[in-house]
């Protein structure tokens, strides 16, 4: 029910007991909370000015610019509003407009001033305030823009209500990034970001050790190295005309170490099928099946250093298992860590160990459980044989599992045997067992070429995109979901 | 269902009927190659158990099994050489504080990008996709600069009477070991791809009776998850327990290493003390053995995830 009263701009608090027995308009409603709210406002204002002005310690600042933006405005609007007005009145004034609207509202605006404080405070920091500064900065700068932009929006008139549809829609959307938030914060901090500053580190030189002052930008010659060519700085009288000159061809460990890596990565269809047989095997009822699924994920709970120390002396030649085992069948096995020939099985061995009772068995195991009972009963009424049941129930059904697994090994195969190379063959006999892993790891932390290891890094970073993309593609028509 | 009117003749492959024995040669021999492989994955950590408890003369020069005598001080050794009872809760609170921090960010962001429609979804999701594929030595420098840059707004430390907590925030504290491994976009690809096999009729049915999205969230996919979220667990503690190389970076007082820094203090640079590590590393997996016989009950046959007719 409306009213057609119009009351004037200025309403005191006890001329509302004038319109008792008369509902009052929302605009007008929406006026007197602004009123309220501007004096919260204005609260929080002051708050936020000697937070983030006078403050000594930073405990006092955070604490500032945390308090006076979502609690003091939504519990002053809502405590005010909630006294004045009827209580029916406000429940339909909180359902309808309140949460949607200013829900929204609020995280438009939250966002805007984090962007500025955020560039407010970069800006401080480039122009050479400390950090804390340009942080203290930052953050009052946001709540600033965030409170006036608030109260701009608010002290106006009250909003017409979006049709039905477009405000389902804004709510779904809304609640949809409420569910990402907590994930992307963390992410875009800790993950995001520092792989921006690694791809500027790749077209830097930077020697760790003298900090941060120590990045130098020297454009595409990283790249340049690792392809094979050196392009030598140029000197007195050297332009452009005589460049061809100046390449030298430097020896590209790059691509043999690439060639290592996709070696390893032959191993990977073995590992996957065994963990499958396995999970199958292992999902039957059969008596100590619990036991036998912990002995084969054994491998994947121990501390890798254990592992790999462990392994080095089952391949010693003299004292280890594996030869002892051999010589009892009269075969003698070669030096298998040293030797160029048979360092690469003996790693891809020890991968398919640690590999097959793992992470894949487990997977595997848990899409077993997503497939339905009847389907087998079904098929087996209708006389298929094992092997078909197979093909034609169990490997459909794992499909999402198995897109899953083979694109996670194909992640972790292009950065694989890190752990091994450290720890087994230190690179193996004439680098035959030096990853691209530990190629960067050699560069970043031992040779201190930490623009050189981001390089390779983001070079390895395009090669397994693009080949997760195509295994994406080819696989988009023949993965299926319900 | 009974199979009383209808006998299934005896095949070999998955069996369906809950039977505990195998039921001809072929089971059999299935059965025991299954074992036989066992004992194969178990013989590296019956040297490694053998090892532990040799005396310090014979580690590593003889290939016997069986040492000439049984040193079993060595486990108690490990625990006086270094504070191994600080490590152990180092290395428990922070992992455990991953697991329940991966599970909540993840839950919510796979459901979002699951079932939920919003502008940019497919990029955000390949991004994250994307992010995978770099490899974490390169990563890790730049969160070491932002964790340096955040501990210098705030560099009070933590007491808790004589025990030393670290610091607040920043370099060598608690903060440092577990936030960035609260987020892993491992767990999102995972749980969204489970949350994809979640019938969106249980949805529907969900939303006509008036849930809204949260409630959806919470009570119709979180329980049909079960699987799912106890193999995030098991991944989530796995790879926090056994971090080497971020604690190695992030803390630099002996009063945060965790488990694994204290178990590679054993192997020095010209002499490596083989019995208290491998003491230390067969210490070092019963909790995981723990976590991992809890979870893996959630794969018992027979939990139906579909919950329509069938």
């Amino acid at each position: 029910m409306r009213t057609d009263a119009t009351p004037p701009a200025s309403i005191k608090l006890q001329e509302y007991e004038r319109f008792g027995g008369k509902m009052p308009t929302l605009a007008f409603q929406l006026r007197l909370g602004g009123l309220a709210m501007f004096a919260c406002l204005g609260c929080s204002l002051l708050v936020a000015l000697l937070a983030c002005g006078f403050a000594t310690q930073r405990g006092t600042q955070l604490a500032g610019w945390l308090f006076q933006i979502l609690p003091l405005h939504w519990l002053g609007w809502r405590l005010i509003l909630g006294a004045l007005l009827p209580r029916e009145r406000y429940a339909v004034l909180q359902r309808e407009l309140l949460l949607p609207v200013h829900a929204v509202l609020i995280l438009t605006v939250l966002a805007a001033g984090g962007l500025f404080g955020t560039v407010a405070g970069g800006v401080a920091w480039f122009m050479g305030a400390t950090p804390a500064a340009a942080a203290r900065l930052g953050s009052g700068t946001w709540a600033v823009v965030a409170i006036a932009l608030q109260s701009a929006a608010l002290a106006g008139r009250a909003p017409a209500r979006l049709p039905f549809l477009a405000r389902r829609r804004i709510i779904e959307v809304g609640a949809a990034y409420l569910f990402l938030l907590p994930n992307f914060c963390g992410f875009f901090l800790f993950t995001f970001v520092p792989i921006f500053f690694s791809l500027a580190l790749s077209f830097c030189n930077w020697n760790i050790v003298s900090g941060l002052p120590g990045i130098h930008f020297t454009g595409l010659a990283n790249y340049l190295h690792l392809l094979g060519f050196t392009i030598s700085p140029p000197g007195p009288g050297d332009g452009w005309h005589n460049l061809w000159q100046r390449i030298l061809f430097n020896d590209p460990d790059f691509w043999k170490y690439l060639w290592n890596t996709v070696y390893f990565m032959l191993g990977i269809p073995a590992g996957i099928a065994g963990s499958l047989y396995l999970a199958i095997c292992l999902n039957d009822r059969i008596p100590g099946r619990i036991f036998l699924r912990t002995i084969y994920f054994l491998p994947s709970m121990c501390v890798p250093v254990a592992i790999f120390l462990v392994w080095r002396w089952i391949y010693n030649p003299d004292y280890g298992l594996l030869n002892s085992a051999l010589g009892l069948i009269g075969v003698k096995g070669p030096n298998w860590l040293a030797d160029t020939r048979w360092s690469k099985p003996a790693i891809i061995l020890t991968g398919i160990w640690l590999a097959v009772g793992g992470q894949n068995m487990i997977l595997y195991l848990a899409g077993l459980q997503g497939i339905s009972r009847e389907l087998y009963e079904a098929a087996e009424l209708d006389g298929a044989r094992p092997w078909q049941r197979f093909r034609h129930i169990t490997w459909p059904m794992l499909a999402p599992t198995t897109f899953f697994i083979v694109t996670m090994s194909i992640i972790a195969g292009f950065q694989g045997n890190f752990e091994g190379a450290y720890i087994m063959t230190e690179g193996g006999p004439a680098g035959s067992t030096t990853t691209i892993s530990y190629y960067i790891y050699n560069n970043g932390f031992r040779w201190f070429k930490m623009g050189y290891a981001a390089a390779i890094a983001w070079v390895l970073f395009l090669l397994v995109f693009s080949m997760t993309l195509l295994h994406y593609r080819s696989s988009d028509n023949k993965v299926y979901y319900t | 269902m009974s199979y009383s009117a209808i006998q299934p003749q005896p095949v070999a492959g998955p069996m369906i009927s809950p039977e505990r024995a195998p039921r001809n040669y072929w089971q059999l021999f299935r059965y025991f190659c299954l074992l036989f492989g066992g004992f194969t994955m178990m013989a590296p950590f019956l040297w490694m158990i053998a090892t532990s408890l040799k005396g310090p003369n014979e580690a590593f020069l003889s290939s016997r099994l069986i040492p000439e005598q049984l040193v079993f001080s060595n486990y108690l050794e490990v625990w006086r050489t270094v504070p191994f009872g600080r490590f152990f809760i180092n290395s428990l609170v922070v992992t455990c504080a991953i697991v329940v921090g991966q599970l909540i960010t993840s839950s919510l962001a796979a459901f979002a990008f699951a079932r939920l429609r919003f502008p940019g979804r497919g990029k955000l999701f390949i991004c994250y996709l994307a992010t995978m594929m770099v490899p974490g030595t390169v990563t890790m420098i730049p969160v070491f600069i932002i964790l340096k840059f955040l501990g210098r707004l705030c560099d009070y430390q933590l007491f808790l009477g004589p025990i030393n907590l670290g610091n607040v925030i920043g370099l060598d504290s608690y903060f440092a070991l577990i936030v960035p491994g609260l987020f892993s976009p491992f767990g999102v690809f995972l749980l969204r791809q489970f949350f994809l096999t979640i019938p969106t009729e249980l949805e529907d049915a969900a939303r006509i009776d008036g849930c809204g999205t949260f409630r959806i969230f919470w009570s119709v996919i979180l329980p049909l998850s079960g699987a799912a979220q106890a193999t995030l667990t098991i991944f989530a503690f796995m790879g926090g327990w056994r971090d080497f190389m971020w604690p190695l970076i992030v803390t630099h007082s002996l009063e945060l290493n965790t488990l694994t820094l204290g178990v590679a203090a054993f192997q020095g640079l010209y002499l490596t003390n083989w019995p208290y590590l491998m003491a230390g590393a067969i210490m070092v997996i019963v909790p995981m053995l723990i976590v991992f016989l809890f979870n893996q009950r959630y794969f018992v046959e027979g939990i139906k995830l579909s919950g329509l007719k069938g």
